[in-house]
């Protein structure tokens, strides 16, 4: 979620102005607040009403039956039977009815059955008592069954409450990071309430960042995400049924163990209907366990980021020492030898010659390891991005082949290009490199004077070039190990540094290709490089089509 | 040697680096003049004019492409620009800017004196006589009659592919970049660099006895392309 300006700091006492999409015109808040808590009662009106009705139909039916009763054999206390339809309906349903039930039993009694009949006169002032029992007892009766009802309700929604908590922290237990916190917190909510709900991760401390949703391509409006953003700033629950924003149709609550608010659940109900009293309490309920949950998972999250510190630490420590040799060894001959040269009493011309050459020699090799120590460290930090252009494969290996000569004196290396191979979108530069390292690799790891190929070959749309050599392999299970940085593979007088072919795998990965090793049937290791194809740009395929000229011709 | 040897002036601010060009310079019968800063060359190369720039990129108070382009403006002497590895784009705008040749540091002797050789041997040929018939290895080719031969077999060239060699040609042994091949074959306003690379390839097949191994038309990535002109 991108961070969205809020027009004005939304409080109570100035309720913000938001547009209604429907009108285009400027509601303010307030207003359709109360329009919003009204619904509800309108809700309940014809559940009150349809309670009425049965009253007085319970009644109606009571005072026939009295009546039919009474024709047929004579009742002393028919306000029993009255007695008996209150209470029904004083437990099938609420109090208002039950008392609207003792009246109208009371009405009819009198009405219908006390002397003179017919009339609301009393003749006997005994049923006044009768009539006070009746109410008195119509009014209790509907109370008690009520609280009974309402504690029955309670134990339910306790129930529910308690599977609900029960059911998040057993997935939350589950969860590994925040969209896992948030997926089981969207689920637990949307079961709970059946609305949609959202799950909004504190990036920094003004943006938020929505990782799970229910249904899952739910999003927030504009002015919901106003909505949110509020509370990750308050850190105090807004929107619907709230002080804050109530005209809005979500109510965001925020989670929070201490300190900032780490997130924001931003649930939006049934239309016309505000998450209230217990089920507030049930969200915000879920609102903590999700709010720990999602500490502990930052807290693994931290860890885990500490422990690959220490590894890198050990990593760059492993390249110092290595390093440290590397550039010691051939700076200690370069000294030892420069040192002799100046001793004027070593006039041993093949002496002095050796030594002078060992200078140069180890020039060289530190020259080489420097070059290679700066691309692995450009390459680690991303600063070499691919310069890429249209380049035919033949011209990069090509001068790859010019700069390993001298290492592949006195070798058969045949090279097979297919002639209809595309160009290739690489670094010319870095992809020479590449073959460069591998063929060294190639020259320093076998016999003198064996044979090292070439072949590229176009496969789908990727093409793929394998450099294989006729020396030992790669001992089983090392094929991988040959790109571990510094891993130099045990051979007698072969003086590596272990980063060529790291170095190789890493221009591969820059260009979107692989670079991997393995053995070959008939011995020997096979270097395969495998890089995408990109459809090549206009002009490339003709541009090398005219026909030849004749002799003399374009004179 | 009778003759005075040409004259070189060496602008390099690391003084190990001057030491060692000196050393070799004078003793393979160059004159060497020094200078360490940008300022000092602009200084000293008029008055002694120069038959060879050698120019470090690197300068303290100054970029070596900017002094190529001013050298530029009134001498015609080679310039030589020293760079280090990893550093193709300058290489490259110091070419673009006049530049007729580079030495990626480190380097050795015998590769300085070789780019020296080249660079005044260029420089002695003037338009007038340009080479009409050049020869390296088994390439033959006539400018006059519009002749290539391979081994004394003719090659038949596409014009286009014509207009590159006969380039090269002129230019043998010099590196050209992608740019320059680009503006002298297709025109100022080309940009499509891998023209150049398709008409290379073309090229080295006719002229390469393998394409994949060129001896003749080397590529060097990054900068361009140089035609040798001796095969050692």
């Amino acid at each position: 979620m991108r961070r969205t300006p809020l027009p004005e700091d939304p409080t109570v006492t100035a309720p913000p102005v938001r547009p209604d999409p429907a009108s285009g015109a400027h509601v303010l808040s307030g207003v359709e607040a109360e329009g919003a808590r009204a619904i509800p009662k309108r809700h309940e009106r014809p559940t009150l009403a349809r309670e009425y009705v049965r009253a007085a139909a319970i009644i109606g039916v009571t005072t026939a039956v009295a009546a039919g009763v009474r024709s047929l054999v004579h009742v002393p206390d028919l306000e029993m039977l009255f007695l008996l339809a209150v209470m029904v309906v004083a437990l099938t349903s609420g109090r208002r009815a039950s008392v609207l039930a003792a009246v109208l039993a009371v009405a009819s009694y009198d009405f219908f059955f006390v002397p003179p009949a017919y009339t609301f006169d009393v003749a006997d002032a005994r049923y006044v008592l009768t009539f006070a029992m009746m109410l008195g007892i119509g009014v209790v009766i509907g109370t008690l069954t009520l609280r009974v009802r309402e504690q029955q309700r309670a134990a339910v929604s306790r129930e529910q409450r308690t599977g609900a908590l029960y059911a998040l922290s057993r997935e939350l237990g589950a969860a590994i990071d925040a969209p896992g916190v948030g997926t089981a917190c969207v689920r637990a909510v949307a079961e709970a309430f059946g609305c949609e709900a959202m799950f909004l991760v504190a990036k920094a401390r003004d943006e938020l960042d929505l990782v799970a949703a229910t249904p899952s391509d739910a999003l927030l409006s504009t002015s919901e995400c106003a909505v949110a953003e509020w509370v990750l700033e308050h850190g105090r629950p807004a929107g619907r049924g709230t002080e804050t924003l109530p005209g809005e149709i979500v109510v965001c609550i925020p989670l929070r163990t201490w300190g900032d608010v780490l997130a924001v659940i931003a649930v939006r109900p049934p239309a016309e209907q505000s998450l209230a009293g217990e089920q507030r309490e049930l969200l915000e309920a879920l609102g903590r366990h999700a709010a720990v949950a999602l500490d502990r998972v930052r807290l693994a999250e931290e860890a885990r980021r500490a422990a690959l510190r220490a590894k890198t630490e050990e990593l760059r420590s492993r390249l110092l020492s290595a390093v440290s040799h590397d550039l010691r060894t051939p700076l200690a001959t370069i000294t030892g030898a420069g040192t002799l040269l100046l001793d004027e009493s070593v006039v041993d011309p093949v002496l002095r010659r050796e030594l002078t050459t060992s200078v140069v020699d180890e020039a060289e090799r530190l020259e080489r390891l420097v070059s290679n120590l700066l691309d692995m460290t450009r390459l680690d930090s991303g600063v070499v991005e691919p310069k890429r252009e249209w380049v035919p494969l033949v011209e990069v290996v090509g001068a790859a082949m010019n700069r390993v000569e001298r290492q592949l004196t006195g070798r058969e290396v045949p090279i097979v290009l297919p002639d209809d191979l595309p160009l290739l979108s690489i670094d010319p530069i870095l992809i020479q490199q590449l073959f460069v390292n591998v063929l060294e690799n190639a020259a320093k790891y076998t016999p003198p004077g064996s044979a090292v190929e070439v072949r590229a070959a176009r496969e789908g749309g990727t093409l793929v070039v394998d450099v294989a050599d006729h020396g030992l392999g790669i001992p089983s299970g090392e094929e991988e190990r040959v790109f571990e940085r510094f891993h130099r593979a045990a051979k007698p007088g072969v003086r590596g540094v272990g980063l060529g072919l790291p170095i190789a795998r890493a221009i591969a990965q820059a260009h979107g290709g692989r670079l991997t090793a393995s053995n070959r049937g008939g011995g020997g290791a096979v270097f395969r490089l495998t890089l995408p194809i990109a459809t090549p740009p206009e002009g490339s395929a003709d541009a090398g089509n005219e026909t030849p000229a004749r002799k003399g011709a374009g004179a | 040697m009778s003759a005075p040897g040409p004259i070189v002036l060496v602008v390099e601010d690391e003084l190990p680096v001057r030491r060692f060009l000196r050393a070799a310079l004078s003793g393979h019968g160059y004159r060497v003049i020094e200078a360490g800063t940008f300022a000092e060359a602009e200084a000293l190369a008029p008055s002694h004019n120069p038959d060879v720039f050698l120019l470090d990129l690197g300068l303290p108070d100054g970029d070596g492409v900017d002094l190529t382009r001013r050298l530029r403006e009134w001498s015609r002497a080679p310039i030589i620009v020293l760079s280090a590895r990893g550093r193709e784009d300058d290489k490259v705008d110091a070419l673009d800017a006049g530049a007729d040749d580079y030495l990626t540091k480190p380097f050795g002797v015998n590769e300085l004196l070789a780019r020296l050789r080249v660079a005044v041997r260029h420089a002695g040929s003037t338009s007038a006589e340009q080479r009409v018939r050049f020869e390296v290895g088994p390439l033959r080719v006539d400018l006059a009659r519009r002749e290539v031969q391979v081994d004394g077999a003719e090659v038949h060239l596409t014009p286009t592919e014509y207009r590159v060699l006969a380039l090269l040609v002129q230019h043998a042994g010099k590196m050209l970049t992608h740019r320059q091949i680009l503006r002298e074959v297709w025109g100022p306003h080309a940009t499509a660099a891998h023209y150049v690379r398709v008409q290379m390839a073309e090229l080295r097949k006719k002229i390469e006895a393998d394409p994949a191994r060129p001896r003749l038309l080397v590529t060097e990535p990054g900068v361009g392309y140089r035609l040798r002109d001796r095969i050692d």
